[in-house]
């Protein structure tokens, strides 16, 4: 969930100036809240790329005269319905929360972007269409957009992935679309402009950069969100199905049996807490960092 | 008053003629006593009877309402087009047929029907009803129009052809002769072995108004009327059945069922089990089924008494023998070889219902096949069924319901075979597409292994069913088509004779083991959960009687 | 004004009918067949080419289409094929439950949210605000799902504080509130960290601007500067973000009902699309956007008619 933004008339940011990179870099390692969230990325990360070479167990190893058991020596964080290590499975899990959620944004990022350059460059009746489409889109909450949707398509990693990114297409849209409007009307592109440049010069040359920053601070704070959804997806059996070690799936299993072992809910949830508040705590702190005119 | 009349009365009641209400009335309008009729009563006995007086002013203490917690809501109770078992249970308490099975077991009685006497030739059954029976709601009483109209439509005379789903249990029929406003005859085409097991003492039994089904028209199937002793009071979807004792309640299972204990019953559709366990333990409801996984919380509340209710339905798993790789039997033995039923049942099922090795389960009264090979999970035997197949790098599709219980099913199997080298890769469909008609654009020609369970009535006949050559492109997700099989079961559909029926289902079983198409996984047992002092009535097939629950 | 209100209005009916088309043509896409789904191994061709027809699906596309579309309009949206109930009356039964859920929620983060943000405004920079800084952040975080798991776990499964299923019965209004509360909580956990965060954001924009500190010159009191100048004003941007919310708690509802096994929209919704029960689907979702559209546009007017000197437009990017 981004926070509500308000835009200013003309954008202008730290990024824009030489240095700046070094000025964010010092800024992050000055604040410890910051330095938690990159922690929690880079340890997410790397259990996301090791995948199974970093469990202590296979995902898939049954033991079903452990099942539901709790933490002991041989498990860590005790075992699911069907004895397998939960440790394991949720540490695998990382890889399907990123994997769907990172190229989700991206996805959204990128689309939404050209949608809205398209919708604010050329105004008039394209933008009205652009406007009411994006604002149809938003007429579902994204939960019931995305159950919807994944009902047509079917379930895969691939559907969610662009079910979820369907959701944040809107937001990019339109942040895109009202900067170009307000750069359009900006003195320095009507100079460019009476200098013979072409249109798609000016946007890639000068509004692009000028929002960059936005955009990126935007994409770190959806991502948890994309995150959240996709649990929630998976969690009401509509995403990835099992045997697939989603956070979801797992809290949905854990679910069913919780009165027989509370543990596979517990452990699912802290990582998914963690994840999401590690990266939000991370994408705050950019936020702050570069550009403090968007921090409240 | 003559000694005479008062005979005849006590002849009526002792011979099943009158009820025990009805009784009292007759006697009350010949002048005698209530004392004296109750006493007569009494010393007449009655095995149902739960009260020591017999009359009307002392029955037995009421309860406000039972509330029930059931796994599904009510979707249909139209004996033509019900859908789940909770339905049944509804329209069980809703309805009544001219002949029940005695609570709790499989004996016959006479219920709506006053006399019952099938011909030698098992073709035509003569029947004479019960005077005075009203209907609820006032659609006056029944007659044997009714009879007459409640079995042709589910057979499919009706004009228009309803299409019932059940059409099959009254496929026999030629017609219902009304001989007189009591009195009929049910005449067949052919001789059908179902009709007292199947057809006749259950759903497709229920005699229904004809007045209140032409009135009512397609709100009849959320709106059932009937003679039960509870009358349909209202439904709020998902949420609760509320069904209301009926006052004027005509006395036709009083021969062998006690009065009614509670004046409401309140049927509360809770979906997930753990929801249904908060339920029972915070006392939002009385007694409902339980998940298997939480036998052991129930057993440890003092205030809850666990019923276990063995059913005759059955999880299978079926091979699709059309398959190109499904088609070598090698394959499919090595396959029932690998699969380790004891652990499915141990991972999904906590170890609760009973391993099946065959279709018919003991409890059926006809077609239990006690020599069905028990086949054990065996790598090594089933690594060398598979090199004989000559099959290499097989790997196969499960289709599975998505449900939680299904998934961790599909997960054991997938575990189980790829420890011999068969990668499986699982499809859970929820059920829509699952139950898709295979051949009609549905899924069932192109799927390989399925998993999944049918319930049945009581009688093996409907456990077969949906396995014939009738059923390609249909429900034989088998799609083993043997004409040797098909004229086993329908042999014994006219076979009256109990163990000849039992060797042609046994044959039949036989056939199909030496096809090694099908892996048996289990019987469903059901276990109901309820406070303590609740005793549930259930049939020996585990479904429940609600109306014939009683509290203590 | 009214002209915005106007042009508001006419966008939000295109919307809707965008919306409502698609939903109309949605029956059509989705593989599998809903006679089949109900009548499990049971039914037969015969019976799937009549329940066919009483659905209607049998008719040309573009005028099933412009059926619904009608109908819609109307407030006839359909029948559901396998209990004949129409599809407004099941709607009707659970609309209620979800919007006393929400409602419910709104309140419990109101009524937590804006003190909390109060105190962090007050004690700016302090520990406590900092602690609340972390906290509120947490809980904006923490998915209304999990939250749910864990109170249920916390305080029904285990300790049995609370009950864990159903919605209790309306007659006994204690019992019912107390059916509430975990589910509310649940669905509020989010607001009450993002309303917190929102007000002291907002109460120290308005403490920093001209006319504060002219009071404060004046002797005016802090209690009153706090309380009457500040808060006043910064409660604004709280009611538009609280339209926004309603509706996106209408659509979180769906995990929280599930949980808690609460009847409501959320719920009909999700177990229809389980079941391939497609006009009960599309009626949901239908009525579900016409809440959130709305809610939006209420809010968003509500928002300018407080605040006419916001110019820039609200880009509402909140999910």
């Amino acid at each position: 969930m981004s926070t509500v933004d308000a835009l200013p008339e003309a954008p202008t940011t730290s990024a824009s100036h030489p240095g700046w990179l070094g000025e964010v870099v010092h800024d992050i390692v000055h604040r410890p809240v910051m330095l938690v969230g990159l922690g929690v990325w880079v340890a997410f990360i790397i259990m996301a790329i090791g995948g199974q070479h970093l469990a202590p167990y296979a995902i898939d190893a049954q033991d079903i005269a452990h099942r539901l058991q709790g933490p002991s020596h041989a498990h860590l964080l005790g075992t699911d319905e069907l004895g397998r290590d939960l440790l394991s499975r949720l540490m695998v899990g990382t890889r399907y929360a990123l994997a769907v959620a990172i190229p989700a944004v991206a996805i959204a990022l990128v689309v939404g972007v050209t949608v809205g350059m398209l919708a604010g460059f050329f105004g008039g009746v394209v933008d009205r269409v652009v406007v009411t489409l994006l604002d149809s889109v938003q007429a579902f909450p994204a939960v019931i957009l995305a159950l919807t949707l994944l009902a047509l398509v079917g379930h895969s990693l691939r559907n969610e992935t662009l079910v979820i990114s369907v959701a944040f297409i809107p937001s990019y849209a339109r942040v895109t679309r009202a900067l170009v409007m307000a750069a359009k009307n900006n003195q320095w592109v009507d100079a460019e402009r009476s200098l013979g440049a072409r249109p798609l010069r000016i946007v890639v040359v000068h509004i692009l950069p000028n929002i960059a920053a936005s955009l990126f601070v935007l994409m770190a704070m959806d991502i948890p969100s994309a995150i959240t959804i996709s649990a929630g997806l998976d969690f009401l059996g509509l995403g990835l199905q099992p045997p697939t070690p989603s956070w979801g799936g797992i809290l949905s299993s854990g679910f069913y049996y919780v009165e027989q072992s509370p543990w596979p809910v517990i452990w699912a949830s802290v990582f998914l807490v963690i994840a999401t508040l590690g990266f939000t705590l991370l994408a705050e702190g950019l936020r702050d960092v570069i550009d403090p005119r968007l921090s409240r | 008053m003559s000694s005479d009349d008062l005979s005849s009365l006590v002849e009526g009641l002792t011979n099943g003629h009158l009820s025990r209400r009805q009784f009292l009335l007759r006697a009350a309008a010949l002048g005698v006593s209530f004392s004296t009729a109750g006493a007569i009563l009494s010393a007449c006995g009655g095995s149902s009877a739960s009260s020591s007086s017999a009359s009307p002013a002392a029955a037995p203490a009421t309860v406000a309402a039972f509330k029930m917690r059931s796994d599904l809501d009510m979707a249909n109770v139209d004996p033509a087009f019900w859908v789940s078992h909770v339905d049944a249970a509804i329209g069980d308490a809703v309805y009544e047929g001219l002949v029940s099975f005695k609570p709790g077991t499989w004996d016959i009685a006479n219920t709506l029907a006053d006399t019952f006497e099938p011909s030698s030739d098992n073709l035509r059954y003569h029947f004479t009803l019960k005077q005075g029976v009203p209907y609820h709601k006032g659609y006056g009483e029944i007659t044997t129009q009714d009879v007459k109209f409640s079995f042709e439509r589910i057979a499919g005379l009706s004009k228009p052809n309803l299409h019932a789903v059940y059409q099959a249990d009254w496929d026999a029929l030629e017609s219902v002769q009304v001989n007189g406003k009591y009195e009929g005859t049910i005449v067949l085409k052919r001789p059908f072995a179902p009709l007292m097991l199947s057809t006749l003492p259950v759903m497709s039994g229920k005699v229904l108004s004809q007045k209140a089904v032409e009135t009512l028209g397609k709100q009849f199937a959320t709106h059932p009327i009937g003679t039960g002793p509870y009358e349909f009071a209202s439904w709020v979807p998902k949420q609760q059945v509320t069904l209301q004792r009926f006052a004027d309640y005509g006395g036709a299972n009083s021969a062998y069922a006690a009065k009614v204990q509670a004046d409401k019953i309140l049927v509360m559709p809770i979906s997930s089990d753990t929801a249904a366990l908060n339920a029972l333990l915070a006392g939002d409801v009385d007694i409902g089924v339980v998940g298997t996984e939480n036998l052991k919380q129930v057993q440890g509340d003092s205030s809850l008494s666990l019923h276990k209710a063995p059913t005759q339905s059955y999880y299978w798993m079926a091979m699709n023998v059309l398959d190109p790789q499904l088609s070598n039997i090698n394959l499919r033995k090595a396959i029932r070889a690998a699969i380790d039923v004891p652990s499915i049942i141990s991972a999904a099922y906590n170890g609760a219902f009973q391993q099946a090795y065959a279709i018919i389960p003991p409890s059926m009264s006809v077609g239990y096949w006690p020599q069905a090979p028990h086949y054990t999970q065996d790598p090594t035997q089933a690594k060398s069924y598979l090199s004989q197949s000559g099959l290499k790098n097989v790997s196969l599709k499960l289709t599975v319901l998505s449900d939680q219980v299904d998934q961790t099913v599909a997960q054991v199997i997938q575990s189980n075979l790829a420890s011999i080298g068969i990668k499986v890769t699982i499809e859970p469909e929820d059920a829509g597409t699952f139950y898709a008609i295979p051949g009609a654009g549905g899924g069932g020609k192109n799927r390989q292994l399925v998993y999944s369970e049918y319930s049945t009535e009581p009688d093996p006949s409907w456990s077969f069913v949906w396995w014939t050559s009738a059923q390609k492109n249909q429900w034989n997700w088998n799609n083993w088509y043997n004409t040797k099989f098909d004229s086993f079961l329908s042999q014994a559909l006219v076979e009256s004779e109990p163990a000849k029926r039992t060797a042609l289902y046994i044959q039949a079983q036989q056939l199909w083991d030496a096809e090694a198409s099908m892996v048996w996984i289990a019987y469903i047992t059901r276990y109901l959960a309820g406070k303590k002092q609740i005793t549930p009535s259930i049939r020996p097939d585990g479904q429940e009687i609600i109306w014939n629950y009683k509290e203590a | 004004m009214l002209k915005y209100l106007g042009t508001r209005l006419v966008m939000a009916f295109v919307v809707i009918v965008i919306v409502i088309t698609f939903l109309a043509l949605l029956v059509h896409l989705i593989p599998g067949n809903p006679v089949t789904t109900i009548m499990g191994p049971r039914a037969s061709p015969a019976l799937a080419q009549i329940v066919r027809h009483d659905m209607n699906l049998d008719r040309p596309i573009p005028v099933q289409v412009w059926d619904f579309i009608t109908g819609a309009f109307r407030g006839n949206l359909g029948v559901d094929f396998v209990s004949n109930l129409s599809v407004t009356s099941l709607i009707a039964n659970a609309l209620p439950q979800t919007l006393a859920l929400a409602f419910t929620s709104l309140f419990i983060a109101v009524g937590l949210g804006v003190p909390v943000g109060v105190y962090a405004a007050k004690h700016v920079n302090g520990a406590a605000d900092r602690l609340l800084a972390v906290v509120s952040v947490s809980f904006i975080t923490m998915p209304a799902f999990v939250v749910g798991l864990l109170l249920l776990l916390a305080f029904s499964v285990h300790i049995h504080v609370f009950p864990a299923i159903g919605t209790g019965s309306l007659s006994a209004p204690g019992d019912y509130l107390r059916h509430l509360v975990l589910p509310a909580c649940a669905l509020a956990l989010t607001w009450i960290g993002y309303i917190g965060r929102l007000v002291r954001a907002n109460m120290l924009e308005v403490l920093g601007e001209p006319h504060i500190r002219t009071a404060r010159a004046h002797g005016v009191r802090d209690g009153v500067v706090f309380y009457r100048l500040a808060l006043k004003n910064a409660l604004i941007p709280v009611v538009a973000v609280l339209g926004v919310g309603l509706g996106s708690l209408i659509g979180g509802a769906i995990f929280v009902e599930v949980i808690f096994a609460r009847p409501g929209i959320g719920s009909l919704i999700y177990n229809a699309i389980l079941e391939r029960n497609y006009p009960v689907v599309r009626g949901g979702v239908l009525v579900v956007a016409i809440l959130f559209v709305f809610a939006n546009l209420a809010a968003d007017i509500v928002y300018r008619f407080l605040d006419p000197r916001v110019r820039v437009e609200l880009q509402n990017v909140k999910r």
